[in-house]
């Protein structure tokens, strides 16, 4: 499905991306597939920043709406910009979807790192399958970002590798071509595996850890283009969070930061989320 | 003896002014704690205005009472209100002259000794003042004194301490340093001492020493009294904080308003508090009991008004211990501590929901602790049921409007107004449809307000619509108006930058409409040219339709003549041989 533009109404069309807004207004009982407008900055993926990334320029006076509880403090300490917490879109889809009992599990699902449209990810991804090939013991589900799926020479260095290769989709742009079944199909892929990997500690590993995969961060961690030094890089990522780096972690460790992280307990309720977005009541029948 | 106003002039009298305006020392607390002091029968002195209710108890027990005030007017007009009592001897003057007065059994001084003193006399320090005091005493007298302290977080607080009479000894290096200090100028250990709260001469609330330890409930009860005190007077920030955090470090008796002392070998209780306002107020002691504290009620008189009902009897008891469940609330939405509040906001509607009397337990009624939620005051009822949901819309509203009302940070954008952060509350308690009952609660919240605060109707209906526009009848303190003030011009700054940022996007807006319509405009002409070219093209092109057609008509017309159907049968076999030999 692919949603409607509503460009010209919205504040930021990063809200809409991965379908975030789509999967908050079906939380909220309104039509998932035109979201009411979200009177402020939704934060779209996990970050070790303000939650946004430094290229992204603030319209004032609007909220920031934050996944964590850390990312609040720093984006006060950063710019003095506070922030509302009300935890990461990925708690309201799993509200929405509860897990199937009996769902079987087995391999991995490995997600090397990857750059966007704006900054290229340097590294080598022959040496990294070696890697995998090494730790991994069951099959190999390796999922790439839109860009590197395009990539017919890419998808073939790991099919070749005997890798299933998938992309979760296109989280959108502009309002267009937003695919509001990535998450969902990222969460039906999670689910079926044993155990969630990457190369750098990410979004997708903590979406894993959630919903029960044990995680690993190992391999070469690779070089983003033209990163900004304010991240600081992969050593901080390493000091911050030593605990989910390995290629075996502590599961019950790694579900406690991956709930700080994603803001699980900030869970806000629908009428709390209305009255926050100024969205309607739910609509009729739904 | 002035035989005509009953009033026996000492010396050194005020002619003019009165002391006995705005609230005199005494108040309920300071009556109940007067069986301790004063035997009956007893000489009693009583030294300087005071609230009628005491002379009223003094006399009631038949004590032989000395009434000194350094005013006449004051003299004359208490003289007059009490001619009738033969046990009343009302002396004016300075209490420099009282040396040779007496013996007294009893000396009364709640309101101090500051306003003993007058300006034909050189002003005695507080030392000297107690020296005399203390020597018009019978052996074995007691005494109920008070001391303000000049360094108690009414002072702190006052916005405007500038109240010494002028001709008054300023800085008087002999008043008692401390509670100790006070306790051994008496000659008495601090246990026969309180710490008085929330003023030092009209206490609601007295702490013995060992009580002020016990932070669980004298947190409590402090901030509840100072609460109550300061609700509409200018501070220069609220002084419930700081004087809890006294408490908390062990430093309560530090920055209480004053010190009371009662000498003598009866026994104290813990503390005294006085449970209600106006009409409505009980005393109530305290005493230690084996686990905890417990309360006595001093009147038990139930009684009614407009749809209440009190039973102070219903205080008897344990003391709930713990800490104001309001004040847990507001921590947890300065910290953003979403989680917590929505964890506390649950187990508290739960726990409404099996409150016999919900309409009497919102948050600034209600401490948790230990035993869970409990209600500090149990003795109200409302004679119509209140359904839970409706209770819990009023404690939302109430919690909403304090932080509101208060400018107190919380972790809603400023664009949220009152019912929104009521709404939401409602919904972080699990119990979102109960916002239907949002205004339907501030006028049940009027209702009782205005019988336990003893409102006019007039005054009801101020609050109602103060409650909900989200007015506040609180003062707000000079820090609270400095803290409003710095967000006022965080949110203005924000606005003026958001104009900036909108004035650009427009013009660029604007920018790209100019080059839009000059694109239309083109457009326009080159799709009007066009249309030309079409008709013309479409004009010849019909006219060669037409000309297509005359001509498969004269083709047909030939096909059907005779010659053409000949010469076809003519040539019929060389085009059947061209058929074979292609």
């Amino acid at each position: 499905m692919v949603a409607q533009s509503t460009w010209g109404c919205q504040v930021h069309h990063g809200n809409h991306w991965y379908g975030h807004a789509h999967v908050l207004a079906r939380y909220c009982g309104l039509d998932e597939s035109r979201p009411p407008r979200m009177p402020g900055y939704l934060q779209h993926g996990w970050n070790v920043l303000n939650g946004f990334g430094t290229r992204h320029s603030f319209e004032p006076g609007w909220s920031r709406f934050l996944w964590s509880e850390r990312v609040r403090r720093r984006g006060l300490s950063l710019d003095g910009h506070d922030g509302r917490v009300i935890g990461a879109p990925w708690n309201y889809l799993l509200e929405l979807e509860p897990e199937q009992p009996l769902s079987k599990r087995e391999g991995v699902i490995w997600y090397p790192f990857h750059g966007w449209e704006q900054q290229r990810v340097i590294g080598d991804h022959k040496g990294l399958i070696e890697e995998i090939r090494d730790v991994e013991t069951g099959p190999v589900t390796v999922c790439l970002y839109w860009l590197e799926y395009k990539d017919s020479g890419m998808r073939e260095l790991y099919e070749s590798a005997g890798f299933r290769v998938i992309s979760h989709g296109f989280r959108g742009n502009n309002y267009r071509y937003t695919d509001t079944n990535f998450l969902k199909r990222q969460l039906a892929e999670l689910r079926t595996h044993r155990r969630v990997a990457s190369n750098r500690l990410s979004t997708a590993i903590l979406y894993g850890i959630s919903v029960g995969c044990e995680p690993a961060v190992y391999g070469d961690p690779m070089v983003l283009d033209d990163a900004h030094p304010v991240f600081g890089g992969v050593g901080r990522l390493r000091r911050q969070w030593p605990e989910l780096h390995g290629e075996r972690v502590d599961p019950g460790r790694a579900r406690e930061i991956a709930r700080e992280e994603l803001g699980t307990d900030y869970r806000a309720e629908p009428a709390e989320l209305r009255e926050l977005f100024r969205w309607p009541a739910a609509e009729e029948g739904r | 003896m002035s035989a005509m106003s009953g009033v026996r002039l000492i010396g050194g009298e005020l002619v003019a002014g009165s002391d006995l305006g705005g609230v005199l020392p005494g108040g309920a607390a300071v009556t109940a704690l007067l069986g301790r002091a004063v035997p009956a029968g007893s000489r009693v002195l009583l030294c300087g205005p005071h609230e009628e209710r005491v002379l009223e108890w003094l006399l009631d027990r038949r004590a032989h009472v000395s009434y000194l005030v350094r005013s006449l007017p004051d003299a004359q007009e208490i003289a007059l209100r009490r001619a009738e009592d033969e046990e009343l001897a009302v002396l004016c003057g300075g209490l420099a002259k009282m040396e040779g007065e007496g013996p007294f059994d009893a000396v009364i001084a709640a309101g101090g000794l500051t306003r003993l003193n007058t300006p034909d006399s050189s002003p005695l320090t507080w030392a000297e003042s107690l020296e005399v005091l203390t020597g018009l005493l019978a052996e074995n007298g007691r005494m109920l004194l008070t001391a303000d302290n000049g360094f108690g977080v009414h002072r702190l607080a006052d916005p405007d301490p500038e109240t010494a009479e002028n001709w008054q000894v300023e800085q008087d290096p002999t008043l008692p340093g401390d509670l100790e200090d006070f306790a051994s100028r008496l000659g008495v250990g601090s246990d026969r001492c309180f710490a008085a709260y929330p003023g030092p001469f009209a206490p609601t609330l007295l702490l013995g020493t060992e009580r002020l330890g016990d932070f669980a409930l004298a947190g409590v009860l402090v901030a509840r009294s100072l609460g109550v005190r300061y609700a509409r007077t200018p501070v220069l920030f609220d002084p419930g904080e700081p004087a809890v955090r006294a408490l908390r470090q062990g430093r309560g008796a530090d920055f209480a308003p004053g010190w009371l002392a009662v000498t003598g070998p009866e026994p104290l209780p813990s503390g005294l508090a006085v449970e209600g306002h106006g009409a409505w107020s009980v005393p109530v002691e305290l005493h230690r009991a084996r686990e905890g504290w417990e309360r006595l009620p001093l009147s038990g008189e139930a009684g009614a008004a407009g749809l209440a009902l009190r039973d102070p009897a219903l205080l008897a008891g344990p003391v709930p211990g713990g800490r104001l469940l309001e004040d847990e609330l507001v921590e947890a939405c300065a910290r953003g501590d979403l989680p917590a509040l929505r964890a506390s906001l649950r187990a508290y509607a739960a726990w409404l929901d099996g409150q016999p009397s919900p309409a009497f337990a919102t948050p600034r009624d209600v401490v948790f602790g230990g035993e869970g939620f409990e209600v500090l005051d149990p003795s109200w009822d409302w004679a119509e049921p209140v359904p839970a949901g409706l209770a819990l819309a009023r404690s939302m509203w109430l919690l909403a409007h304090r932080l509101c009302s208060g400018g107190l940070r919380h972790p809603w954008p400023a664009t949220l107004d009152l019912t929104a952060i009521a709404t939401t509350l409602l919904a972080m308690a699990g119990r979102p449809e109960d916002r239907i009952h949002l205004r339907e609660a501030v006028l049940l919240e009027a209702a009782i307000t205005a019988v336990r605060e003893e409102l006019s109707p007039a005054g009801q209906s101020r609050l109602a619509a103060d409650l909900e526009e989200g007015a506040s009848r609180t003062i707000p303190s000079h820090r609270d108006a400095l803290i409003a003030r710095r967000r006022a011009l965080a949110e203005l700054e924000e606005s003026l930058r958001r104009t900036d940022w909108l004035n650009t996007a427009l013009l660029e807006r604007e920018a790209e409409l100019r080059d839009l319509r000059t694109e239309l405009a083109a457009a326009k002409k080159e799709t009007a040219a066009a249309r030309r070219d079409l008709a013309r093209v479409k004009d010849v092109l019909a006219g060669a339709q037409r000309d297509l057609k005359a001509v498969k008509e004269n083709l047909r017309t030939l096909r059907g003549s005779r010659s053409f159907k000949m010469g076809r049968l003519a040539t019929a076999p060389a085009r059947a041989v061209r058929r074979v030999r292609p």
